[in-house]
C-alpha cells in the first residue's frame, strides 16, 4: 500500500515554506485524529482551531519537527471550549455513505478515546504506529496496545450486531 | 461491501468537511484567543455594571430634556461628559462623553481605565501583562456616545525578562551554594515560551535539587514579578512538595494538597505548569523521568488537570507503566465487578486498591494504608511504613497481585465493633465462619476457589488461614492480612 501524501507529510522532516503548504499537507491527518477523538462537530472545529493557532504561531511552529504533533496537542486544548457539547458520531447514511456499515457509527463511539483514534489512523488511514505515536504524544508500544484492544472491540460489537 | 478499514476511513473522512485555509481567519483567532477573550470579556463585564447607570440617568434625563436640556448634570466621573441637543427633530437630548487617551498605558490598566469609564472595549494585538496600547480608535478626546467601543492596538513589549535579566548579587558565602531555578517570562499562554533563571543561595549542604524544587514551589520574588517574569508557582505553594526521591534515574516527587494552584488546572495552564516543574527537574543530569503525585497517588497529580497518569522524560510526557514492574504487573485489566451491591464507599476504596495494585504503585498503597491506619500483617519481617514496596522490592512476597487476587473473590460483610458494617474479602474471612460443621461437598467446592492449603489450615485452626481485605462502610481500608491461627 503505497503512503498517501497526508501520512507521508505527517513525518517527513520538509519544513514548509508556508503556512500554506503546511495547511494542504497536515490538514488531513490532524482534522482525522480530532474527528476520531471528538467527533466531527467538535473535533474539526478543533482543528480549525488549531490551524488558526498555527498560523498566528507559524514563525516558531515552522521551526518545529513536528508542528503537525503540537498542533493535535493545541486541537484538544481548543475542545474543550466546546466541552458542554456532547461528542456524537453519525449515522453513515445521513452523510451520503450508505454502503458504509451503520453499526460503525455506535461501534466506534463505544470505544475508548485512545483505541478509537489509534484504530482509524492505523487501519482507516494506514498510518503506521511510528507515526500515530508521533502525532499523538504516545510510545509505539501504547499505540499497538491501543490498536489491538480497539480493533478487537469493533469487530466483537460489529459481529453482535451482525448476529 | 467494502472492508472495515475502508468503511473506517471513508466514514470518517465524509462526516467531517476538510478545514479550508479561508476558516483561518483573524475572528476565530479572536473567538478563541483565551487571553484576548477574558481581558474584552472583563473589561465589557465590567463596564457594564458601570454603563448601566449613566444610561438609566440618561433615560430618565430624556424624560425632561425636552424642558430643560441644558439642565441635564454630567453623569461620568472618569470622563469628561458634554451635553448638546440631538441633531434629530426629536426633543430628547444625546450625552457624549470625551474618550480618555489610553496610548502608553499597559493594556490591563488601558482596559481597566476604558471600562471604568463606561466604554466598551476591544483589543487586539499580543495581549500579556506587560503590553502597552501602541494606538488607539476612537483617538483621545473624541466625543461618543456611552459605551461606545473603543479598539486598542497592543504592541508587543519587552519586559525586563526577556533582555538578559540577570540582579547582581554579593560574593557567596563559604556555607552556601548556588542554584539556578527557571521561571517562564511574560505570561503568555505558550509552553515553549521563553524561560528565565534566577538565583538563589542555599545553605551547602542542602540538597541541590531539594532546594531547586523548594525554590520554584516559592515562586518568583516580588522584584523578579516586576520585571517580568511568570511563574504558577507562589507563597500559595512554598512547602507543598512532601516528599522527593531519586532512584536509578526516576524521580519521584510527592506534593500535598498546597500545589493545586488556581487555573493550572485549564489545558493551556498545565501544560505550562508541567514544564516549569520539569524543566527545573530536568537541570540534573541524575533525572531522566520524573513521576509526579499528590499524597502519593498519581491520579491525585494528573487527574486534576483531567489527564492521566504520565512519566515526564526529558522527551516528554509518556503513558508508559508509570510504576515499573511488580507481582502485579501482568494483571492489565482489575477482574471483573463482583461487588455490585457495596456501598460507594466501599467500592471507590475496591476500586483504587485495584487500580493501585495493577498499576504496581506500590508507593501509593503505602501512602494509602498509612492513611487509613490499616493493619498490614504479611509477614513476620519488620515492614515500617512501606509494606509493599518493601516486600516486593526484596521479592520476598508478591503483596501488589495477591492484594488483586484477593479482591477478586466474592465479598462477605460483618459488624465490627463499633456498630460499623465490615465488607471482607474473601467472603469465607468472615468473623464467625463455621469451619468445624462443613461437608466433604462443601470442602472441596471452597478448594476449587481457594487455595485448597489455606482451607485445610483454615479447618486445623478453625478461622480463615489465607489472605484477606477489609473495608468498613465509611471506606477506609482496615486491614490486609494473613490471619495468625
Amino acid at each position: 500500500m503505497g503512503m498517501s501524501p497526508a501520512r507521508s507529510a505527517l513525518i517527513e522532516p520538509t519544513r514548509e515554506r508556508s503556512f500554506s503548504d503546511f495547511l494542504r499537507r497536515h490538514e488531513p491527518g490532524l482534522r482525522r485524529a480530532l474527528v476520531a477523538r471528538y467527533g466531527p462537530e467538535i473535533g474539526r472545529e478543533a482543528a480549525a482551531d488549531a490551524l488558526t493557532y498555527g498560523w498566528e504561531h507559524w514563525d516558531r511552529l515552522g521551526r518545529m519537527a513536528n508542528p503537525a504533533g503540537y498542533l493535535y496537542r493545541v486541537g484538544q486544548s481548543k475542545s474543550r471550549r466546546f466541552r458542554r457539547r456532547r461528542i456524537a458520531f453519525p449515522a453513515p447514511e445521513d452523510h451520503g455513505l450508505p454502503w458504509v456499515e451503520p453499526a460503525l457509527a455506535p461501534a466506534l463511539a463505544a470505544l475508548p478515546a485512545r483505541q478509537r483514534q489509534t484504530v482509524v489512523l492505523v487501519h482507516g488511514f494506514a498510518y503506521t504506529h511510528a507515526e500515530v505515536a508521533d502525532l499523538l504524544g504516545l510510545s509505539r508500544s501504547s499505540v499497538q496496545k491501543h490498536v489491538e484492544r480497539g480493533l478487537t472491540a469493533l469487530r466483537a460489537r460489529l459481529e453482535v450486531s451482525h448476529a | 461491501m467494502p472492508d472495515l478499514p475502508e468503511q473506517i476511513s471513508a466514514y470518517i473522512d465524509g462526516i467531517a468537511e476538510p478545514v479550508a485555509e479561508s476558516e483561518v481567519t483573524e475572528e476565530r483567532l479572536r473567538a478563541t484567543s483565551r487571553i484576548r477573550r477574558r481581558r474584552v470579556a472583563g473589561a465589557v463585564a465590567a463596564g457594564a455594571a458601570i454603563v448601566l447607570v449613566p444610561a438609566l440617568l440618561i433615560a430618565a434625563l430624556g424624560l425632561f430634556a425636552g424642558d430643560d436640556p441644558v439642565a441635564a448634570p454630567s453623569t461620568s466621573t472618569a470622563a469628561t461628559t458634554t451635553t448638546v441637543p440631538a441633531e434629530t427633530t426629536t426633543s430628547v437630548a444625546v450625552n457624549l462623553v470625551e474618550v480618555p487617551d489610553v496610548v502608553g498605558l499597559t493594556a490591563v490598566d488601558a482596559t481597566d481605565l476604558l471600562a471604568a469609564a463606561g466604554f466598551g472595549v476591544e483589543a487586539t494585538g499580543d495581549a500579556n501583562d506587560l503590553a502597552l496600547v501602541s494606538a488607539q480608535d476612537p483617538v483621545p478626546g473624541s466625543a461618543v456616545a456611552p459605551g461606545a467601543t473603543v479598539r486598542i492596538e497592543i504592541a508587543p513589549h519587552a519586559p525586563a525578562c526577556r533582555e538578559g535579566w540577570a540582579p547582581e548579587l554579593p560574593p557567596l558565602g563559604p556555607d552556601e551554594q548556588e542554584i539556578t531555578v527557571i521561571f517562564g517570562c511574560s505570561d503568555e499562554i505558550d509552553p515553549a515560551g521563553v524561560p528565565t533563571t534566577v538565583i538563589r543561595r542555599v545553605p551547602a549542604d542542602a540538597d541541590p535539587i531539594r532546594a531547586t524544587l523548594d525554590a520554584l514551589l516559592a515562586g518568583p520574588t516580588d522584584a523578579e514579578r516586576a520585571a517580568g517574569l511568570h511563574s504558577f508557582f507562589s507563597a500559595q505553594t512554598a512547602g507543598a512538595l512532601d516528599s522527593l526521591a531519586v532512584d536509578d534515574g526516576l524521580a519521584v516527587v510527592d506534593f500535598d494538597d498546597g500545589i493545586y494552584v488556581d487555573g493550572a488546572s485549564t489545558s493551556g495552564g498545565s501544560e505550562i505548569f508541567v514544564a516549569e516543574l520539569t524543566s527545573n527537574l530536568f537541570q540534573f543530569d541524575a533525572i531522566d523521568r520524573i513521576e509526579f503525585r499528590v499524597h502519593g497517588r498519581c491520579e491525585g497529580f494528573w487527574g486534576w488537570m483531567q489527564r492521566e497518569c504520565r512519566v515526564a522524560t526529558r522527551e516528554g510526557l509518556v503513558d508508559e507503566l508509570p510504576f515499573g514492574s511488580c507481582s502485579a504487573a501482568g494483571s492489565s485489566h482489575p477482574p471483573p465487578d463482583l461487588a455490585v451491591d457495596l456501598p460507594e464507599p466501599v467500592r471507590s476504596t475496591r476500586a483504587l486498591l485495584l487500580s493501585l495494585a495493577v498499576r504496581c504503585d506500590l508507593h501509593g498503597l503505602d501512602v494509602l494504608a498509612q492513611r487509613d491506619a490499616t493493619s498490614i500483617v504479611l509477614s513476620n519481617l519488620a515492614l515500617g511504613d512501606t509494606p509493599f514496596a518493601t516486600l516486593e522490592a526484596d521479592r520476598q512476597g508478591a503483596p501488589a497481585v495477591t492484594l488483586v487476587e484477593t479482591l477478586s473473590h466474592p465479598h462477605g460483610a460483618y459488624e465490627g465493633d463499633t456498630g460499623t458494617e465490615v465488607y471482607v474479602w474473601p467472603d469465607v474471612a468472615v468473623p464467625g465462619f463455621d469451619w468445624d460443621t462443613l461437608t466433604d461437598a462443601e470442602i472441596a467446592d471452597l478448594s476449587a476457589r481457594y487455595e485448597p492449603g489455606a482451607i485445610t489450615a483454615s479447618i486445623d485452626g478453625g478461622v480463615w488461614a489465607g489472605f484477606s481485605v477489609q473495608v468498613d462502610e465509611t471506606g477506609r481500608w482496615r486491614s490486609f492480612a494473613v490471619p495468625l491461627t
